[in-house]
């Protein structure tokens, strides 16, 4: 009971990463830093945006990014996932 | 048209005058808002007590009585940022980033647009307005315009006499330079000076702004004759 609240691991990393959520058929992405040894939808240190990936009524595809607290966890030293660099190369 | 200097809509003087044009009708100011139902309370006072509530309403009828602010259409921005030739043909569909960060004033966000030939625009008005609402919702705001400000439905609301509650929709709605707000402002303008139903926006914040409309168009004839009939 609550002994799973504080996990102590060793070795891992800070990543900033997608987590799915949503739907059946219906993926929802949101943009997170977390440990790298977490479970993917697990606990995160802060969520950083989200990603909706199927278009919307006018055909866009709607991502929101918090840049301040992005620039905060990147100087802090995370890393980025393969789709999350795809995500933030795409405004540049 | 004549004049060196166009008196401004924000000048000190101008709003002085309209506010005094305004008139100040307590019992329409303060009609109840559709509320829950209470029981009117009686409240025992002697008279100063009852000049000073007096006083105290007023101020607040002041207040209600602010006049939105009538600006210039805003220009469509047209920024393109970078042009990546590489990208095309990579997706299928548009990507908007909005910048999320809490402490930005929402005129000064990034909202940026990557089309699918590569090409990274600054987003439209119109599409700038959509995202806001989708990440900061404001009250009194949905995220896509209500079909009521559509032409053939403004003359519905008109035929109903409720003009005020459709220009306070619009107000919660738009910002003020957009175009559908000035579109929406002008049409309802029209309409009251075509019927002469100058007494609908009488107490409210919204005459100002239509005596600021008729006196550019010089089309004040119908409002002054009704003035002039009231004797005010």
């Amino acid at each position: 009971a609550g002994s799973r609240l504080l996990k102590g691991y060793r070795g891992g990393h800070v990543v900033i990463r997608f987590a799915l959520g949503g739907c059946t058929n219906r993926p929802f992405f949101r943009i997170v830093a977390a440990h790298s040894r977490r479970a993917r939808d697990g606990k995160y240190l802060e969520q950083l945006g989200c990603l909706d990936p199927l278009p919307n009524a006018h055909g866009e595809r709607v991502a929101g990014l918090n840049l301040e607290r992005l620039r905060h966890w990147l100087g802090c030293g995370a890393q980025l996932s393969r789709p999350a660099e795809k995500l933030l190369g795409r405004p540049g | 048209e004549g004049k060196a200097t166009k008196p401004s809509f924000a000048d000190e003087a101008v709003q002085n005058l309209l506010y005094k044009m305004t008139g100040l009708n307590l019992q329409k100011v303060f009609r109840p808002v559709k509320k829950e139902l209470k029981p009117p309370k009686y409240k025992l006072m002697t008279e100063a007590q009852l000049e000073a509530a007096t006083g105290k309403a007023i101020e607040e009828a002041k207040e209600k009585l602010i006049m939105p602010p009538v600006l210039n259409e805003r220009e469509p921005i047209d920024d393109v940022l970078a042009e990546d030739k590489f990208l095309e043909g990579t997706e299928t569909t548009k990507y908007v980033f909005t910048d999320l960060t809490y402490s930005i004033p929402h005129r000064e966000r990034f909202i940026v647009v990557r089309e699918p030939n590569g090409v990274l625009r600054k987003a439209t008005w119109e599409e700038r307005d959509r995202m806001i609402q989708i990440f900061f919702p404001k009250e009194g705001r949905r995220v896509i315009p209500p079909v009521v400000f559509k032409d053939e439905h403004l003359v519905t609301v008109f035929q109903q006499d409720r003009h005020e509650d459709i220009l306070n929709m619009c107000i919660a709605q738009f910002e003020p330079d957009s175009p559908d707000y000035i579109r929406v402002h002008h049409r309802t303008y029209d309409d009251i000076e075509k019927h002469a139903k100058y007494d609908l926006l009488r107490s409210t914040r919204h005459f100002g702004g239509m005596v600021w409309y008729l006196v550019n168009r010089k089309k004040t004839d119908g409002l002054l004759v009704d003035m002039i009939h009231r004797d005010l």
